[in-house]
């Protein structure tokens, strides 16, 4: 049976290694499986073709494991799903706990967990077979909280490269796409070793090392155009390590007047009750503040103090920057120009 | 993951399923499966021919639909669902990070991360502390956090809550009452609505924009047609009669990122690269402040209001340096 698709060949093969009490030769799934047992096919096609399926099956969780000479028993080596690892041991949650779930489960329907609402999904699917959420995820769905996200469609490319971004991050497989980068306004392939996924200010972002620019670099997703390619088909094992010290939060959110090694420069900025505390939400790393009355004093320190300008400048006569001088001059010097070209009569 | 293993994972959780609820309807399997009917039957049609060798009658898993109920045979094999995987379990400890919850079900969510954690295996357990460096689903300073926990219980208890709240629009502190409804996250912002004692109408308000929060002990009744679903749109605030079209023209080296921004707004590219963009706008006020912060790349061309209040916004921030 040459037509066999591979779904159907995939659950054969669990239902063969479920129900075998011995570890199963090669051989043997290929003379008796439905979906292997193509005589005619070329030599090395069932091979590989096993080599995938086993990749696909542990993706998915199934424990799949090969026993050697040494281990084996007198049916000799081969495959065996290791029974004890394959179910899902009993889970018993608590109400407060299966309600919890339907709310990770409407935050997953949405789509705002973008690259692992689809885990999240199957992990509730799991754990409902012992605690079922009264009415299901839909129904108990509260109609007092929402979670909208720009569309990321279920079905979209940018939902498959999500989901595959987070299992290249998650398994350090290295990947390669083309990205449209908005500074150079070019389409170009970059190859990169992905070491983190984030989300921040309404997008996701990766985070890796690209290997020709040698440098750790951050892409957001929705300019990667097509597909994520692995460059390692069979990928399942780690094919690059990443540093100790590294933290997707570190990348991931940093605001652009943090952007670049350049050298630091203490700005102190000073926000009146109006606004301080909006900005307090919003922090930087490194942030300080002092009250001052009302008022409250920011100091914060920035690489980039062009893209910082446009920022304090954003909250008009509610800042004022005090340090350093150079910076107060930019200040102002902006704001007379703003003033001087709105005074005139428009130009249209 | 491709389309393939999503069918084939959504099989093993299926089967076993269907093993302990014969006789399920159709329509309770699919929505316990969060797929369409149409799906299931397809996915029960692929499981039929399914059996383990020699392949005789009762080799294969049987599967018998009547009316709309489902019976399955031959699938013992298949007693309960596969074990999480590491990046489910990963996936579903980082969303409870992320949901809003009042300080009582924190607990809660901490024991189910517990249980999470205890069905993967010694390493996985390790790689889990691992990748929450590397996987991130986004996250919000610890005051945004209490004011959502404070704003929950108020929307659960049906109690009133006294905001001092930040209108952009009119550039203006404010305290007013508010009857809470419900929470919307918009695109990583999170606003609560209800209806405003100040102006008398449901209004969303932006969480992060809420100096002073504090609980009352006036309850109320939500009106029987809030509907939080209507606030599922691109922007959270509605167009009104007082918008106001606003032409800006943008210099070259900024352009690219306005028009990536507003890839639907009225554009038209000038021969030396700056761009004229039409806009509407309900809240001037927004639109003086992102003129006035990027100073040199952005002119407001009309209309001629508008400019006098650009240029005034920057004289009022002068005054801060004299």
């Amino acid at each position: 049976m040459t037509s066999t698709s591979r779904n159907e060949r995939l659950l054969n093969l669990v239902s063969f290694l479920l129900k075998a009490r011995q570890p199963v030769s090669l051989a043997l799934i290929r003379s008796s499986v439905n979906g292997y047992d193509d005589a005619e096919a070329a030599e090395g096609v069932v091979e590989r073709r096993f080599e995938r399926d086993k990749a696909a099956l542990r993706e998915l969780g199934v424990p799949l494991k090969y026993v050697g000479e040494e281990e084996a028993g007198p049916e000799g080596p081969g495959y065996l799903i290791a029974r004890e690892a394959y179910f899902l041991p009993r889970v018993q949650l608590t109400p407060a706990e299966a309600a919890l779930l339907a709310g990770a489960g409407q935050f997953a329907l949405a789509g705002a967990a973008g690259p692992v609402s689809e885990a999240i999904s199957s992990a509730i699917r799991k754990l409902q077979f012992d605690s079922p959420i009264p009415g299901g995820i839909r129904e108990t769905a509260e109609e007092r909280l929402l979670f909208h996200r720009r569309a990321v469609g279920a079905d979209s490319q940018e939902q498959r490269n999500l989901e595959e971004l987070t299992s290249s991050v998650l398994n350090r497989r290295a990947i390669s796409f083309e990205y449209y980068g908005i500074g150079s306004d070019r389409v170009q392939r970059r190859v990169v070793e992905p070491y983190g996924i984030g989300f921040s200010d309404g997008h996701w972002y990766l985070v890796g090392h690209d290997r020709d620019r040698r440098d750790i670099r951050l892409f957001r997703t929705d300019r990667i155009r097509d597909g994520i390619k692995r460059l390692h088909s069979d990928g399942t094992r780690a094919e690059f390590d990443v540093p100790a010290e590294f933290r997707v939060q570190d990348y991931v959110g940093v605001p652009p007047w943090l952007f670049g090694k350049a050298r630091r420069i203490t700005v102190r900025i000073r926000f009146d009750g109006t606004v301080a505390f909006m900005v307090r939400m919003h922090p930087a790393p490194g942030d300080r503040w002092t009250a001052e009355g009302d008022a409250a004093v920011l100091t914060r320190q920035a690489t980039h103090l062009g893209a910082l300008l446009h920022w304090v400048l954003g909250f008009g006569h509610h800042a004022q920057v005090l340090e350093p001088p150079e910076f107060r001059a930019q200040v102002i010097e902006a704001l007379r120009a703003t003033a001087r070209l709105h005074s005139e009569g428009g130009a249209a | 993951m491709t389309l393939l293993p999503d069918r084939l994972n959504r099989i093993l959780t299926m089967i076993p399923y269907l093993q302990a609820h014969q006789g399920i309807r159709v329509q309770e399997l699919a929505q316990f499966l969060g797929a369409d009917p149409k799906t299931i039957l397809a996915d029960l049609d692929s499981v039929l021919l399914c059996g383990v060798p020699p392949y005789l009658p009762n080799d294969y898993i049987g599967v018998v639909l009547e009316g709309d109920r489902i019976y399955v045979s031959f699938a013992e094999h298949f007693k309960r669902p596969v074990n999480l995987t590491f990046e489910e379990a990963l996936s579903l400890g980082l969303s409870l990070r992320r949901l809003p919850l009042p300080k009582e079900r924190r607990e809660a969510a901490e024991a189910l991360r517990h249980k999470l954690l205890a069905l993967l295996p010694g390493p996985a357990r390790r790689m889990w502390r691992e990748a929450r460096r590397q996987v991130d689903v986004g996250w919000f300073h610890k005051e945004v956090e209490e004011r959502i926990a404070l704003l929950r219980q108020a929307i659960e208890e049906r109690r009133e809550v006294q905001i001092e709240y930040y209108t952009a629009s009119r550039d203006e502190m404010t305290r007013r009452g508010l009857r809470p409804y419900g929470l919307v996250e918009h695109n990583g912002d999170w606003y609560v609505v209800g209806h405003c004692m100040l102006r008398d109408r449901e209004l969303p308000f932006r969480v992060d924009r809420i100096r002073t929060l504090t609980l009352d002990d006036k309850r109320f009744e939500r009106p029987a047609g809030f509907a939080i679903e209507k606030y599922r749109r691109p922007q959270m605030y509605f167009p009104t009669y007082r918008d106001m079209r606003v032409k800006l023209k943008i210099a070259p080296e900024l352009a690219r990122w306005v028009a990536d921004e507003h890839p639907t707004g009225k554009v038209r590219r000038l021969a030396d690269g700056s761009l004229i963009l039409n806009l509407s706008v309900n809240q001037p006020q927004w639109i003086i402040s992102w003129v006035v912060a990027h100073a040199g790349q952005v002119e407001l061309l009309s209309p001629q209001a508008l400019r006098r209040q650009v240029a005034e916004a920057c004289k009022r921030a002068l005054a801060n340096y004299e």
